[in-house]
């Protein structure tokens, strides 16, 4: 399944932050990014949620209780960020 | 192996500068705490055990606290002796404001000179344990006979970088430190310098009988049970007690919501028979590097006989199966005394009433 | 000082072109997230450890790390990001050297007492890891990033048998830990 624009702005954002061997394009939209699927650890999360909250405005607390659903894939992330950054 | 006593200690905290301010302090049972503003999306005002009454330039500052803390360490009887400086932020405080360059030697040096130091100098890095970590460096030291004295000097002083560090790691709370506590929602940091005086050369009323550090780097930055459980184990062995033997604990219980959970199931492995718990985080904040010095020298002045005993205001957490004592427990010889901290790092010592 | 058994040595000033072709060999894939610092440390420990033939280190071994520079890199580029926001979470955590004792215990399948000794000499580092030694011995090491970058690394165990030796020269080397080891005035702080 091919990554939409926004998609791909994120994947690309996950990769740097992150220092991912892997190209943004081939992150699989639906694939879990904790654990299996990326592979990304509590402290990737954190470095992640710091790096969303700079570029789009959005705070992701790592204490909350939605945080399994809202990093569960590149889709739900993007979603989440879209919904909460002040357009 | 020689026995290894705590000669002296001294310390400035939020409570105060000084053990008669310090325990002043602690009587009051409600301690102003300070804020510091951090900017950007995640940043905002956070709570700060700030020490009190302190001016100057940051160097200076320092230099004030540095000298009176080891002179109330009798620091100045032992000069030409190891000193071990613990801490995780050096003079990081005078370099963000331009007044330090950054290198380990020189914030050694600098400090050497402060306190007129002739004798060796060494710089303890492991973060939170860095205190407990140079403790146990000096007791090997002074345990093997090498050398008869030495200061342990925690030095924890006022910088962003720590502050904004642990609030990028989301570990901070923005109200108060509740050890155990069932709203515990993270840490509260705080400043702090402390002096212990080690010596073989004379008995004095506690003695240092050891501990064990042990890291996992499994969790770099935070504690696990196994780790936890192995710390307390070996810290025991190494003062050849038995889980039974230790009287009071003093816990890292910093109101972080999942170590201190993670805390509470170690020692509900290791103590059948739980003895009394303290943490001293509600009382003096987290002052990282320093925290092992100044926390052992809080609880050595709290255990005094006339001494207030640190306040356990917030209602505890019921889940984690432990509690903290809300008096001074009676015939308290035999001490633990732990921090756990970043780095996956578990350190704990074990003193005695002589 | 006790008397030692130096069974593993390695010495890499600077490292030879490959080292992190070689790092990512030794350590089973290339490290993510660290700092040069680290993964220089990483490269000699491993090293250090493949020359004294043991695979993992054992729970009673204690991990030594001393530098002069250590985390400055770190320290400095943190320093500049948080005058108007908040660093990155692992920048934050690069400017605390235990993070290099983590990173090195987890690679070498070990979990056990580490230290890390900021400045001062590679000598007085020996010295206060030595004073602490187990049956299991100490992996100690003196990394340092700028210069092309350096990596000295020691597994020693004490040697047993021989109580009297040396005991009578606490500050003296020991005579078979030659090279940055030896010095015990080099970097020394001065007053």
């Amino acid at each position: 399944m091919a990554l939409d624009q926004q998609e791909l702005e994120l994947a690309k954002l996950i990769v740097s932050a992150l220092n991912l061997d892997v190209a943004a394009a081939e992150i699989e939209p639906d694939a879990p990014l904790y654990g299996e699927g990326l592979g990304l650890d509590s402290i990737d999360i954190l470095e992640l949620s710091l790096a969303i909250s700079k570029t789009y405005g959005v705070q992701i607390k790592s204490d909350s209780a939605d945080n399994t659903k809202i990093f569960s894939s590149l889709r739900s992330l993007n979603q989440h960020i879209q919904q909460h950054s002040a357009s | 192996m020689k026995p290894v006593y705590l000669a002296d200690f001294g310390l400035a905290c939020s409570l105060g500068r000084g053990k008669p301010e310090v325990l002043a302090g602690l009587r009051q049972r409600s301690q102003p705490v300070a804020t510091r503003h951090l900017p950007g999306m995640m940043g905002g005002d956070f709570p700060y055990h700030a020490i009190p009454g302190s001016a100057g330039d940051w160097n200076e500052r320092a230099r004030e606290l540095v000298r009176r803390v080891s002179e109330e360490a009798g620091g100045g009887l032992i000069r030409n002796s190891p000193l071990f400086i613990a801490t995780s932020s050096f003079d990081i405080g005078a370099a963000e404001r331009g007044e330090a360059d950054i290198a380990y030697d020189l914030f050694a040096a600098k400090v050497a000179d402060w306190l007129a130091w002739t004798g060796p100098v060494h710089v303890i890095s492991t973060a939170c344990t860095s205190s407990l970590n140079a403790l146990l460096a000096a007791h090997a030291l002074l345990a093997s006979g090498e050398v008869e004295d030495a200061l342990v000097l925690g030095i924890e002083l006022d910088n962003r970088l720590t502050l904004a560090g642990f609030a990028a790691l989301q570990l901070l709370s923005t109200t108060t430190s509740q050890p155990f506590g069932l709203h515990r929602d993270g840490l509260v940091l705080g400043e702090a310098v402390a002096a212990l005086r080690l010596t073989t050369g004379a008995a004095s009323r506690w003695r240092l009988l050891g501990g064990a550090h042990v890291v996992d780097g499994t969790q770099p930055t935070g504690a696990t049970p196994s780790a936890v459980v192995a710390m307390h184990r070996q810290a025991l062995a190494a003062a050849g007690l038995g889980a039974g033997e230790i009287d009071l604990i003093k816990v890292q219980a910093a109101g972080s919501p999942v170590n201190d959970g993670v805390e509470a199931q170690g020692l509900r492995e290791v103590y059948a028979d739980m003895p009394p718990l303290v943490s001293l985080k509600a009382s003096v904040g987290h002052a990282m590097g320093a925290s092992g010095a100044v926390e052992l020298a809080l609880l050595a002045c709290c255990l005094d006989a006339d001494a207030a005993w640190p306040a356990c205001r917030d209602a505890l957490d019921e889940a984690l199966g432990v509690t903290l004592a809300t008096v001074r427990p009676e015939g308290v010889r035999r001490v633990m005394a732990t921090i756990l901290g970043f780095g996956g790092s578990h350190a704990s010592v074990v003193l005695e009433r002589t | 000082m006790k008397p030692l058994r130096i069974t593993g040595r390695f010495d890499a000033m600077p490292p030879p072109a490959d080292w992190r072709e070689q790092l990512a060999m030794l350590a089973g894939g290339k490290p993510r997230r660290i700092s040069l610092w680290t993964e220089l440390g990483l490269y000699g420990a491993l090293s250090c450890m493949a020359q004294a033939g043991e695979a993992c280190l054992p729970p009673g071994a204690a991990l030594w790390l001393g530098s002069r520079r250590g985390t400055h890199v770190a320290t400095v580029s943190v320093i500049a990001q948080l005058r108007d926001e908040l660093p990155m979470p692992l920048s934050f955590l690069q400017t605390q050297p235990s993070q290099s004792l983590a990173i090195l215990g987890a690679q070498l399948g070990w979990v056990g007492s580490a230290c890390f000794v900021a400045g001062g000499s590679p000598a007085a580092l020996l010295q206060l890891a030595t004073a602490r030694m187990g049956e299991a011995g100490v992996l100690l090491g003196w990394v340092d990033d700028m210069d092309g970058g350096s990596s000295h690394w020691l597994r020693l165990y004490p040697e047993a048998g021989d109580g009297g030796r040396a005991a009578s020269e606490p500050n003296a080397a020991h005579p078979m830990v030659d090279g940055i080891w030896s010095d015990l005035g080099a970097g020394r702080v001065k007053c």
